[in-house]
This record gives C-alpha cells, structure tokens and sequence, in this order.
C-alpha cells in the first residue's frame, strides 16, 4: 500500500535547521489513509457488531432448545474478545496508532496495562472472599435498615428496610393486593414454556421486549439468607 | 492550542486561507514539531480519559461477580436493539470524522464541512434514543408516543406534552441507589446494578455532549478556511477524542445490554 503525504509547507519563521540536533528530524511523516481503508475498517466494525450481537442470541438460543447449560463466562469471554478486535481497529486505523509516533501507542498501551492490574488485583480479592464468608454473617440491605430519608415537601418519606423491600411495601399499601398483581402481570413479562429462568452459570432465553423478571432471583437466596453471593 | 487569529480568519496577511499562513507558536521549530507535542499531550489526556471509565469498568466487575442475578435482572430491562443500534451511529460517526481528517489533507473543504456536520447529526441521535427511548421511560415510566415498547403494556390513559409521551403505571422507577422505587424487582441488589448502568452511560453520554460542542467549533472554524494541508491540529486531536469516546462506548454496549 502506498500512503500519499500531506505536502509540508516550507519553513516560514526563517530559522536554520540543524540536522545535527538530536532533538530534530524526530518527526514522524503525516499520513493520510486513504478513504477506501477507513471504509473497509468501518464496514469491518460493523461486521463485528452485528456478530457479537448474533452470538449472544445464538447462545442464549442454543441453551435453551438444547436444554443445556452455558457457563456465564463464554458470554463473557466471547462479548469481550469481540469488542477487543473493535477496539484495535479503532485504535490502529481510526485512531492512526499504526501509522504514528510509537510513543503515543506506549503511552497508551502504559495505560491498559494499568486497566489490568486494577482487574487483576480486584479478581483476586473477590475470588478468595469466599474463605471467609462463610462465617463471616450477615446481610448488606441496600438504601440501608436504618431509616434513609429521600425526597422533599410532601413527598418526603424514610427508606427502612432496604429500597427494594421498601418500594414493594409502598405501591403494595398504596394500590392494595389486587391491583398490584394486575400492573405486575401487565408490566413484566412471564415465560411459562420451562420453569427455570436464567443462572449465573447458564443462560435461558428471555422472552418479551424489555421485562421478563418473573423468576429472576433464587426464593432462597439473597433476601432471607446471609451472604451476599 | 496557538494563537488562533479569528479575526484574521479565511485570509492570511496576503490573502490566503489561514491553513496556508498558519505559523507555529513560537516557542516550536517547526510545524511538525508543534503537531508531535500536541498530538502526544492529547493521548496523554486520553490516558486519563481510560482510567476514569477504567473505575466504572473495575466498579462493574466487582459488582457483576458478587451480584450476577442483580445485574442479569436489570441487564433484561435493556433492550439490546436500541443498545445496537447506538453502537452503529457512534461507528459511523467514527468514520465520518476519520474521513473529514483525510479530506482537512487533501484541502477538500466541502466534504470536510460535510463530514463534520454528518458527526454532530450521528452525536445527537445517539444522545436523542438515549434519553427518549431509555433514560425517560426506566427513571418515570414516561414513553415516547412512537416507543414501539408502549404497545406491550397496559395504557394508563395519562399523557403529557400535548400526547407526546405516555405513562405506564408500575413501568419506572428503575433508579440507582436509594432513589430505586420500581416495586417488582426481585432482588435486593437491583439498585445496584442501576447506579453503575445510570454513571457508565450518563458520563459516557455526557462526553458525546462534549464532543458535539467541539465539533461544532471544528465546523465554525472550517467554514472560515482555517483547516487545510498545512494545519490541522484542532481536527485531529477533536478526531482522536471523538475515538476514544466510541472506544469506550465499544465496551460498554456488550457489559450491559448483552448479559444473560
């Protein structure tokens, strides 16, 4: 491939040029990258998205009709894989690391490499808690037990109880029983064709466009138990 | 930046376009040099620019492993079509600003301007579905009259704004934190999962909103000739901006619309 350069306008402020200098003729050629390139990169993203979209259905596709169970981390790995190629694409062609000063790809790759070892260190932490959790009792409640106040005026009301307790409490007393259970069934959406919605460790189809919670988390866990996870 | 003469601006001292007469500051040798400063003082930036959503995305790991079933349940409120079809503006958006680079090159002034106006437009609808087709309907339980999601619910017969917008009882209050008020959720550490989406995106869509106002300057200075084959700083490093804000919007589209 053949780069066409951005033609340099002369030196205009007169001053000599001392080849000799070692702080000269550092300068990387301008580059411009030819508009059929960015096109290919652009529809190459595109290509990507598309995919990374499609394998996330097919797997929840495949899990279901197959009646088996897909650990949660090939969802992970393969969502994360994919944006990584776009990501590169970006930085290479979009972003012209391939064609630039290598010090700028340094000073950003320094930067990933910083990423990482807050993943690392924060992995590690949290794969180990598990020794002692098991003794180690007791319930987080979000929004607090103690009593959070939140809104003003007329409004104003405290949260005990944890916030996710607290608003189902609430529109229970203010709509009563009956008319809770209508908005619930009119606003999340119930897939009755297997019992088991999704795991952590495997993935269901969720059917419906944007609710679909009807068997989310475990009866036994996370309200009544200890232990966050 | 240099100086930037705007009164000078579309015509140098003996006539020509500013792009022609454009002198370094002088305190650099040579064009060259100032566009190699510039350029790594701006990845620099955008090193800081990885680390501050580098806190959301550790933020977001630790959470997801403690609390899967919280970030699953709240993941399904997302509806992944809106999520992909952002992805496809902001990529397009990338591609129209990486050509309106080449076409600062190449002194094709016309497609530059075009370029860049076609990257505001990209910047604004994806801000626009953000917030009419999933910020307002999760916080409220407000939907956009033409929201194709308005029909799987039960009308509650209010509206506002002249009918533009349509209320669903029981559908909002999927706020973060203590704010939380939606009364079906069926884990305690939904809220959770609703701080981190609300900060990932809102900060993200908070730099698209920055992005547009430097663009627009981008615009406002092309149209007076000031980007040519002999200057194009402000372009490329607005370009190199307008990047990392798709690269992070990469990552951040399969974290939270794709989990199941």
């Amino acid at each position: 491939m053949s780069y066409g350069h951005a033609p340099h306008a002369e030196r205009s402020d007169g001053l000599a040029f001392d080849p000799t200098d070692p702080h000269g003729a550092t300068h990387h050629e301008h580059v411009i990258i030819p508009k059929r390139t960015l096109m290919n990169v652009l529809l190459a993203l595109l290509f990507f998205t598309v995919l990374t979209v499609g394998l996330s259905r097919a797997e929840v596709w495949a899990a279901d009709y197959f009646k088996v169970e897909i650990p949660q981390w090939v969802n992970v790995a393969v969502a994360m894989s994919i944006a990584t190629i776009k990501g590169l694409l970006v930085l290479l062609f979009f972003m012209q690391l391939k064609y630039d000063n290598k010090l700028n790809a340094i000073i950003f790759a320094n930067c990933l490499f910083a990423v990482g070892l807050f993943l690392f260190f924060s992995m590690i932490d949290l794969g180990s808690r598990g020794v002692v959790y098991d003794w180690k009792k007791g319930e987080i409640a979000l929004g607090g037990t103690g009593g959070v106040t939140r809104g003003s005026g007329d409004s104003k009301e405290t949260v005990t109880g944890g916030v996710v307790k607290f608003a189902k409490e609430k529109y229970l007393a203010e709509w009563g029983p009956e008319k809770f259970e209508r908005i619930k069934a009119s606003v999340k959406h119930k897939h009755d064709h297997h019992a088991d919605a999704s795991t952590p460790n495997a993935s269901r189809s969720v059917k419906g466009y944007t609710g679909a919670l009807s068997t989310s988390a475990p009866a036994t866990g996370g309200h009544d138990k200890p232990g966050g996870h | 930046m240099t100086t930037l003469d705007i009164n000078n601006a579309g015509s140098g001292a003996d006539g020509r376009p500013y792009h022609e007469t454009y002198k370094p500051a002088s305190h650099f040798r040579s064009k060259d040099e100032e566009f190699d400063a510039v350029k790594i003082g701006m990845w620099l930036f955008l090193a800081t620019e990885v680390l501050l959503f580098a806190g959301l995305f550790v933020g977001y790991a630790i959470f997801r492993m403690m609390h899967p079933e919280a970030f699953r349940n709240g993941s399904h409120y997302l509806d992944w079509k809106w999520g992909c079809l952002n992805t496809i503006v902001l990529l397009f958006s990338s591609w129209t600003i990486a050509t309106a680079i080449g076409n600062a090159q190449r002194n094709e002034q016309k497609a530059l301007r075009r370029n860049l106006l076609l990257t505001i437009a990209c910047a604004l609808l994806f801000v626009g579905i953000k917030f009419t087709f999933e910020y307002t309907p999760k916080w409220s339980g407000w939907f956009f009259k033409f929201d194709p999601a308005l029909s799987h619910y039960e009308a509650s017969g209010q509206t506002a704004l002249g009918g533009m917008f349509e209320y669903v009882e029981g559908y909002g209050g999927k706020r973060p934190g203590s704010l939380f008020d939606y009364p079906f959720a069926d884990n305690p550490y939904e809220p959770m999962w609703w701080s981190i989406y609300y900060c990932a995106t809102g900060i993200h869509a908070t730099h698209v909103l920055i992005g547009v106002g430097l663009i627009f300057w981008l615009y406002l200075r092309a149209r007076k000739l000031h980007f040519g084959p002999g200057h194009y700083n402000a372009v490329e490093i607005v370009g190199l901006y307008w990047h990392i804000v798709d690269l992070i919007w990469i990552f951040l589209f399969p974290l939270l619309y794709l989990v199941h």
